[in-house]
C-alpha cells in the first residue's frame, strides 16, 4: 500500500466516506469530523505510518491537504 | 485477580502510594510499566523478585517529569510496543515546603505545577490517544485532600491538586464516549516520605481529628486504586474519592 492510500484509507475509515469525497474535505464540514472524530483520525494515521504526533500538528490538521503536508513536513511521509 | 491481564502505567512508582500500588496492582495480576525518575538497583531487583512471584511483567521506564521532551519519548517508547494500554495511574507528585505564599516565588511555583499537574496531563493525553483506539480504559489521578484545605501555606500544592480534581471532571466528560474512566483518589494523612518531611505537631493534630483516629497507609490508597481501575468500577467516571479515615 503507497503511503497516500494510507492516508485516504485513515480518513474514508474514520469519517465512513468514499474517497470521492476527499479532496478540500475540512474539519467540521461533515458530521463525523468533529472533535470526536477528529482523534479518531489522528489514531489511525498513526497506527497506518507508525508515528507519535504532536500536539500542535493535531490542532493544526485542519483538512485533508494540510494533513499531507504535516505529515511530510514532520514526519518525513512522501506522498 | 481482579487486573488479570490487563497492562497499566502508574509513575511514581519507587515509593510511596505510587510502589504500593504498583505492587498491589502486581498482586492483582496487571502487567506494569514502572515509571521512575531515575535507576535504583534495590528497587529494581524488588520488582524483578515482585514480576516472579505474580507471574507478570514489570518493566521499568525513566524519566524526569518536570521534563516533557522525557515524558513523550518514554510515552513513545511504551506505545510502540503496540501492546494495549488498559490503566494509567498519575501518582507521581512532589510536596512544596510548608511556606506562605507570599514567600514563594514563581518559578518554584511554576516547578511543582510542571510535576503535579501538565506532567499528568500530558501522560494522560498520550495514554488517552491509545485508549481511545481501544476504547477502553481507567486513568486514575492521586490527588490530595489539600485540594480543599483552607490553613495557611503550601499554596501551590493545594492549587495543583484542585486543578487535579476538576481535570478528573473535564477529561471524563471528554473521554467517555470513547469509554475510558478517569477517576481520581484525594488521600487524605498517609505514611510516606512525605508525610514525614511535615511538622510531626501539625500531623498528630490531624490524625486526632480523623474518624477513624489513624494514619493511613499507602496500601489504603492502593487498594481503591485497584478497585477504579478494574471493570467492578465500570460505571464509576468523573470522581474524586476521599481517602483519609474520614478527616
Amino acid at each position: 500500500m503507497t503511503n497516500l492510500e494510507k492516508y485516504n484509507k485513515a480518513f474514508c475509515e474514520s469519517f465512513e466516506i468514499g474517497e470521492e469525497q476527499l479532496a478540500g474535505l475540512q474539519y467540521q464540514q461533515i458530521e463525523l469530523w468533529d472533535s470526536v472524530g477528529h482523534m479518531t483520525l489522528v489514531a489511525n494515521l498513526e497506527d497506518a505510518f507508525d508515528i507519535m504526533m504532536e500536539t500542535d500538528d493535531i490542532i493544526d490538521l485542519s483538512s485533508y491537504e494540510k494533513g499531507k503536508e504535516i505529515l511530510t513536513n514532520n514526519y518525513n511521509i512522501e506522498f | 485477580m481482579r487486573l488479570q491481564g490487563k497492562n497499566a502505567i502508574v509513575t511514581g512508582a519507587r515509593t510511596g502510594i505510587g510502589r504500593a500500588i504498583a505492587e498491589r496492582f502486581a498482586r492483582e495480576g496487571a502487567n506494569l510499566w514502572a515509571i521512575v525518575h531515575r535507576e535504583d538497583a534495590e528497587w529494581l531487583l524488588a520488582m524483578e523478585a515482585l514480576a516472579a512471584e505474580c507471574d507478570i511483567w514489570i518493566k521499568p521506564v525513566y524519566m524526569d517529569l518536570s521534563d516533557e521532551e522525557q515524558i513523550k519519548q518514554g510515552m513513545q517508547t511504551i506505545i510502540r510496543e503496540k501492546e494495549s494500554i488498559d490503566i494509567l495511574v498519575n501518582a507521581a507528585g512532589v510536596l512544596s515546603p510548608k511556606r506562605l505564599f507570599t514567600m514563594t516565588s514563581l518559578a518554584d511555583m511554576r516547578q511543582l505545577m510542571d510535576v503535579n499537574y501538565f506532567a499528568t496531563v500530558l501522560l494522560s493525553q498520550l495514554a488517552a490517544r491509545v485508549m481511545m483506539r481501544q476504547k477502553s480504559g481507567s486513568i486514575v489521578h492521586i490527588s490530595s485532600v489539600s485540594a480543599w484545605a483552607g490553613d495557611s501555606a503550601q499554596l501551590e500544592y493545594a492549587v495543583s491538586k484542585a486543578a487535579i480534581n476538576c481535570a478528573t471532571k473535564k477529561m471524563a466528560a471528554e473521554l467517555g464516549a470513547y469509554g475510558i474512566r478517569v477517576n481520581a483518589i484525594a488521600p487524605g494523612l498517609i505514611e510516606t516520605k512525605m508525610l514525614a518531611a511535615e511538622d510531626s505537631e501539625d500531623v498528630e493534630q490531624l490524625r486526632e481529628q480523623t474518624m477513624l483516629k489513624r494514619i493511613g497507609k499507602p496500601e489504603d490508597v492502593a487498594s481503591m486504586v485497584a478497585y477504579l481501575a478494574s471493570d467492578e468500577a465500570a460505571y464509576v467516571t468523573g470522581q474524586v474519592i476521599r481517602v483519609d479515615g474520614g478527616l
